[in-house]
């Protein structure tokens, strides 16, 4: 069997590229659906539903499910051939896994966003009822999310491809490595200065505490993810 | 056969000691800070804040006390000063980050905005010493590095902490204060331990 030649090996990387085009549109494509259903409730005079926890909690796992199917299916159908591991190609498969890994990051931000409303919505409705069991399984099961994106983002974009030791060297460069030094000091940061401010609202807001926790806890996600991308982003990964 | 000192090797020496003598003085006031605010649970705010700017003071005028003759200057010998100088003082501020710890405890009872800016700045001082680091001409790269790991776990505990305190405000309230203290000075001691014992356990495989 011959090698394949040059042009081959770029027509299935480019191929890979339109598989998580594909994948990554999916999932907004998800996103925006809910979001049509629930406007189309609150529009058609159905908006008492939206308050309904299992509803919610529901409309959640659907989510959640979606993104895992789509993390799955990227790391199966994204598979430039062996043949681009050679130093002429170096370059384009490790700006085609750093493509991969912002989307990935950026789909991250948007499902973080969404599982935080749901916490938000579900630990006050939860409380309405008084059932706190309930309440701290759904606090945790939605807050287990921003700890994900935390791990997502502290391994880099090695977690695309853990247990692949050989690919792991190509797409953790020195610049990345670099970068995500700066993005976890910005993330430290960030997130001791919100403990810091969650104690003055306990002191002076309690009502607030609750609030103020689940959207910090998506925010100390989420500003580091958007630190690291726009300054990928402006460093010219994309040259 | 011992060498003698040299003039300027005796005076960084005695420059260090000097320093040290500053730094046991800094940990006798804040022993005494500590007692002062078992004592008098209710009346932490006046004393005890002006005891603990007379301890951040003397702490910092003693690692400033540290100097190095102009002969050892760019020495091996040198470096080795300044760089315990930044951690004798990073090790000071976390100790500094307990008496925090133990007046945020009592806040609820007060309500005193002074004492609770006081009291975080105290929390904050360790994690914003570590985060800029030891002054530019000796944070090589290895100390970067280092830096480097020590602040991925701190972001991490940090993370863990906020989830902790939402787990904790949801199902026992009551502990909310606490946990909130404790979580930041946690945030804070872990990365600096951690960062610690790493210089610790690099300088032992240099070491051989």
């Amino acid at each position: 069997m011959t090698d394949p030649s040059d042009d081959e090996i770029l027509a299935r990387i480019a191929a890979s590229q339109r598989v998580m085009w594909r994948l990554v549109w999916t999932l907004l494509g998800g996103l925006g659906l809910i979001v049509a259903v629930v406007a189309a409730l609150v529009f058609t005079g159905h908006a008492a539903w939206q308050q309904n926890v299992w509803f919610q909690a529901g409309v959640a796992a659907v989510m959640v499910a979606l993104f895992l199917y789509v993390i799955v299916m990227m790391g199966r159908h994204f598979v430039p051939p062996e043949a681009a591991m050679g130093p002429t190609f170096a370059r384009r498969r490790i700006d085609a896994h750093q493509r991969r890994w912002r989307w990935a990051l950026l789909s991250n931000l948007l499902v973080g966003l969404f599982l935080a409303y749901n916490q938000w919505h579900a630990l006050n409705d939860f409380a309405a009822l008084g059932d706190d069991r309930m309440r701290l399984l759904l606090g945790l099961g939605f807050g287990l999310y921003p700890l994900l994106m935390v791990a997502i983002l502290t391994v880099g974009p090695r977690w695309q491809s853990l247990g692949q030791l050989e690919l792991a060297k190509w797409v953790d460069d020195e610049f990345s490595l670099a970068l995500r030094a700066r993005t976890l000091r910005v993330g430290y940061v960030f997130a001791m200065v919100l403990l810091a401010a969650v104690f003055v609202v306990t002191l002076w807001r309690p009502a607030l505490t609750l609030t103020v926790l689940c959207w910090g806890l998506f925010a100390g996600a989420a500003v580091p993810t958007l630190y690291y991308v726009i300054a990928d982003w402006r460093a010219g990964r994309e040259e | 056969m011992l060498r003698e000192l040299e003039p300027e090797d005796a005076e960084t020496e005695r420059s260090l000691r000097n320093a040290f003598r500053w730094w046991w003085l800094g940990l006798i006031l804040l022993g005494l800070a500590f007692v002062l605010s078992y004592v008098f649970p209710h009346t932490h705010g006046p004393a005890i804040t002006a005891l603990l700017a007379v301890v951040l003071g003397v702490i910092f005028y003693a690692s400033h006390k540290v100097s190095v003759a102009d002969g050892q200057a760019g020495s091996r010998y040198a470096f080795d000063v300044k760089y315990g100088r930044w951690l004798i003082s990073l090790i000071s501020l976390l100790l500094l980050g307990l008496l925090g710890v133990r007046n945020l405890t009592h806040l609820p009872q007060t309500h005193d905005p002074i004492a609770l800016a006081m009291a975080i700045a105290l929390l904050l001082l360790p994690f914003a010493s570590l985060v800029m680091g030891p002054k530019s001409e000796i944070d090589d790269e290895s100390i970067r590095a280092l830096r480097s790991r020590a602040l991925r776990a701190g972001y991490v505990c940090a993370m863990l902490t906020l989830a902790t305190v939402t787990a904790v405000t949801i199902y026992w309230p009551a502990y909310l204060i606490i946990a909130l203290a404790w979580g930041l000075f946690a945030a804070s001691a872990v990365p600096i331990l951690f960062y610690v014992a790493l210089d610790w356990w690099s300088d032992r495989q240099r070491d051989g």
